[in-house]
């Protein structure tokens, strides 16, 4: 806690307003998730009624069961898991090296290679060539093919690129004075000066894959291998079926409404785990001591 | 490549087993051919995302026709939804150049229509005029709908599910409140309007507070359907503001004279406060809501879902009783339900160019609507999942009472399946309706409120360009208006003239003149 007796009077006015203001910014976007979580313990009539602000109304578990229950759920939470994991560790193999050679003054022909890097986030081939080109090369309906397939992103690379540049260049010459060979320099020196911006990117890859839907969705076929993402959207479309047009679930304890809401609720749990350890890196400046030049 | 010579084995071991083809096997009157003949499918919905060959009511469906379908499903898991109208899967097969030899799919009809004339998939006329006597004997009873089938070439791409049952919404009203108020099912739109006043100013709700609301909807479009009252129109057809037919003339009913009067009046019984205020924006939770907190008096909504809450809050308000009442007379004295279930959807099957065997297929198609095909495709294997009691199929004891829902349980074993062309039979839902929808249903039969509708044109290329250039914006403001004169913030007696020569400018004259002569091409009228 900030000690007030640090401050002024009128200093101590702006400090509170301040906190209230915060505040207030902290609950809007806290509230989601409680309305979120408040929806999926509730009844199924209460939630398709919409009297719930931020606490379950006629309290059940009902929704939790049906979806912890369900095989499918378990599969898709462990492919989500895999097709997170591989993909990041994927993407940081190969984003990694690609930056560091890009940064790199004695790379033959830099600009250019620079430039078809850079173009990729202007151009791509759209939906159905990508399609194409996954199927010839036998990557459709894999594991594999999602992990290798969006492996690679520009922006990443080119943060990264920016980043190792910005690291002055005697790093790199004392390290091969004292006889290092290109990959100790990346590996001792430029990756663990680069943590902050390296932990950067690993968020941006584990958001992305854990939220990523539309392409597995397009390239998997077999139902069994698809993320926690598509599976959702499975169970919203049939459930809403189901309460559109029969009966059949107005007295079933549970609604589309809170079976979506216990999903997300289930799905967020590991990137809230996952946040706060590393958020720490986020705080620390941009160079962390070093030459002086 | 792999690919490739993969499909080149298999057609060359079709083309084998399809040397002795042969009609009328010695086996079953269904048999198609002598030996199995396989034949690829894709087949997509949201229910279902690939062909299963383990459904029961396919093992049967071998067993007698001696046709045996291979998955051949591309983009399974984008699962075609009827409602969004995404056809990712469709589009994704048809780019990959691999149209297998029967395409089975929500959502299929626009696409078979516009790919169909191009050569990607077989017309269906010829073959069905030859070799499917069952299909052509359904056509014949039904000549509009084989008309509606037509794509602007003038040929039929694709065989479509076929929904059974008339009904789709009605007029519901709180028969316990009336019978509080001492007041009767109301018999004319003038009646109607009394009662409504009676709900909002006799507190039936006994709470002591005036916060009945009389009339609401879910889906705001079911307001603007009370139009039909003073002789208006809000569609042609089950969707919503479409084109409809008025005496073999296309027109659009928000240019109609009773349209004008009707929103006239709903501008009056909006300003009265004899409907929801939040109509326009309530949405989806209205019904549970209002009813719940025992605050709604009367909507048009489906027979089956709102028949429901009479049982789900038997409990929580005491004499809870929402009954399906006829619908009352408009003022020239007509009683019109107009909303009914469509006839004919654009789910079905489709034959693809690639097809080596395009008779023995639609023979297999012509099966599903075969007496035994067509039971088979509702009710699944007889002896397993249903049994014939008085010349009635019934369903299993097992299934009419499992925890399942009986229409998710038909999913599993391969029956009602849309992604197949086939007659639906309304017998197999009403086993497991709920009784006030049947009660309600059949107070509508009675009175045969029911009206023809549009099955819709498929337009040409020159058609569809007049539709698609003009169509959009005038619909906007169309609607925008509406809006507007319901809500009070215009008059529509004072803005009529404007808003007609308005629409006229925007080529309101030429898109009608684009579907009359689609019409004219597709019905022949």
């Amino acid at each position: 806690m900030t000690n007030m007796n640090l401050y002024s009077k009128g200093d101590k006015w702006f400090v509170r307003v301040n906190m209230i203001l915060i505040g207030l910014f902290t609950l809007s976007t806290l509230y989601p998730f409680i309305y979120i979580a408040a929806i999926s313990f509730s009844s199924g009539f209460a939630a398709r009624a919409g009297t719930i602000i931020a606490t379950p109304v006629d309290t059940t578990l009902a929704a939790y069961k049906l979806v912890l229950s369900n095989p499918e759920f378990w599969q898709s939470y462990m492919n989500t898991f895999i097709y997170t994991i591989g993909g990041t560790l994927m993407s940081l193999a190969i984003v990694i090296p690609a930056a560091y050679a890009l940064s790199r003054r004695q790379l033959i022909g830099r600009r250019f290679w620079n430039l078809m890097v850079a173009f990729t986030m202007w151009f791509n081939a759209g939906m159905i060539p990508f399609w194409l080109n996954m199927r010839d090369l036998g990557l459709l309906d894999s594991y594999f093919g999602i992990i290798i397939g969006f492996a690679v992103n520009a922006f990443n690379i080119i943060l990264l690129r920016n980043f190792f540049e910005s690291i002055p260049e005697s790093f790199e010459e004392a390290a091969r004075l004292d006889g290092a060979n290109e990959f100790q320099v990346l590996w001792k020196v430029f990756v663990p000066l680069s943590k902050p911006a390296i932990v950067t990117i690993t968020l941006f890859c584990v958001v992305a894959r854990w939220n990523g839907y539309f392409w597995a969705m397009v390239l998997l076929n077999d139902e069994s291998k698809v993320p926690l993402q598509v599976y959702l959207r499975k169970t919203i479309a049939e459930l809403s079926d189901d309460q559109e047009f029969s009966a059949t679930l107005m007295n079933a304890p549970y609604s589309v409404e809170t079976v979506t809401a216990a999903i997300i609720v289930c799905s967020i749990i590991p990137v809230l785990l996952f946040y706060p350890w590393i958020q720490k890196y986020f705080n620390k400046g941009i160079m962390l001591g070093g030459v002086k030049e | 490549m792999r690919y490739l010579t993969l499909t080149a084995a298999i057609a060359a071991t079709l083309a084998v087993t399809a040397t002795n083809t042969a009609v009328a096997g010695s086996h079953s009157e269904h048999q198609i051919v002598d030996s199995p003949l396989e034949l690829k499918i894709q087949m997509n919905h949201k229910r279902y995302p690939r062909y299963l060959e383990d459904w029961p009511v396919e093992v049967e469906a071998r067993k007698l026709t001696n046709i045996h379908l291979k998955d051949a499903t591309i983009g399974a898991n984008a699962r075609t939804d009827e409602n969004s109208g995404k056809t990712e899967a469709l589009n994704l097969m048809m780019a990959s150049g691999n149209i297998p030899d029967i395409v089975g799919s929500s959502r299929i009809k626009d696409f078979v229509n516009k790919y169909g004339p191009e050569g990607a998939f077989i017309p269906l006329n010829d073959l069905i005029a030859e070799h499917a006597p069952n299909l052509q004997a359904f056509f014949k009873k039904k000549p509009d709908v084989a008309s509606a089938l037509k794509a602007a070439d003038g040929n039929m791409y694709y065989i479509p599910y076929l929904p059974d049952g008339k009904y789709g919404r009605a007029y519901f009203m709180r028969t316990d409140w009336l019978k509080k108020l001492n007041l009767k099912a109301p018999e004319t739109v003038e009646e109607l309007e009394k009662v409504l006043i009676a709900f909002r100013d006799g507190d039936p709700n006994a709470n002591g507070k005036k916060d009945e609301i009389p009339f609401f909807a879910r889906q705001w479009p079911e307001l603007i359907r009370l139009v039909t009252l003073w002789d208006g129109r809000s569609s042609g057809s089950d969707t919503y503001h479409d084109f409809m037919v008025n005496d073999g003339k296309l027109e659009h009913p928000y240019a109609g004279e009773g349209y004008r009067e009707g929103i006239k009046n709903l501008a009056r019984w909006y300003k009265e406060k004899l409907i929801d205020a939040e109509i326009f924006t309530r949405g989806s939770s209205s019904r549970e809501y209002l009813l719940s907190e025992n605050l709604g008096g009367m909507t048009h909504d489906w027979f089956a879902s709102t028949s429901g809450y009479n049982t789900s809050l038997k409990e929580k308000v005491p004499g809870f009783e929402f009954k399906a009442i006829a619908p009352p007379a408009s003022v020239s004295g007509k009683r019109i339900e107009e909303h009914r279930r469509i006839p004919i959807k654009p789910d079905g099957w489709a034959m693809g160019h690639t097809n080596k065997h395009p008779v023995e297929t639609i023979k297999y198609f012509d099966f599903w609507f075969s007496e035994k095909g067509r039971r088979l495709s509702n009710f699944g294997v007889e002896g397993t999942h249903y049994n014939m009691i008085d010349g009635k199929p019934t369903f299993t004891d097992a299934i009419l009472n499992s925890d399942v829902p009986v229409n998710n349980f038909l999913y599993t074993i391969g029956a009602q399946l849309q992604g197949r062309g086939y007659y639906q039979d309304y017998r197999y839902e009403e086993q497991w309706s709920n009784k006030f929808a049947l009660e309600g249903i059949a107070l509508y039969d009675q009175g045969d409120y029911l009206i023809d509708q549009f099955l819709g044109v498929a337009f040409n290329k020159e058609e569809q360009k007049v539709y698609d250039k003009y169509w959009a914006s005038i619909r906007d403001y169309m609607l925008e208006r509406q809006q507007a004169w319901v809500l009070g913030t215009g008059d529509v007696e004072k803005d009529w003239d404007g808003y007609i020569s308005q629409i006229n400018k925007m080529g309101y004259e030429k898109v009608v003149a684009a579907m009359q002569s689609a019409y004219k091409r597709q019905y022949g009228k």
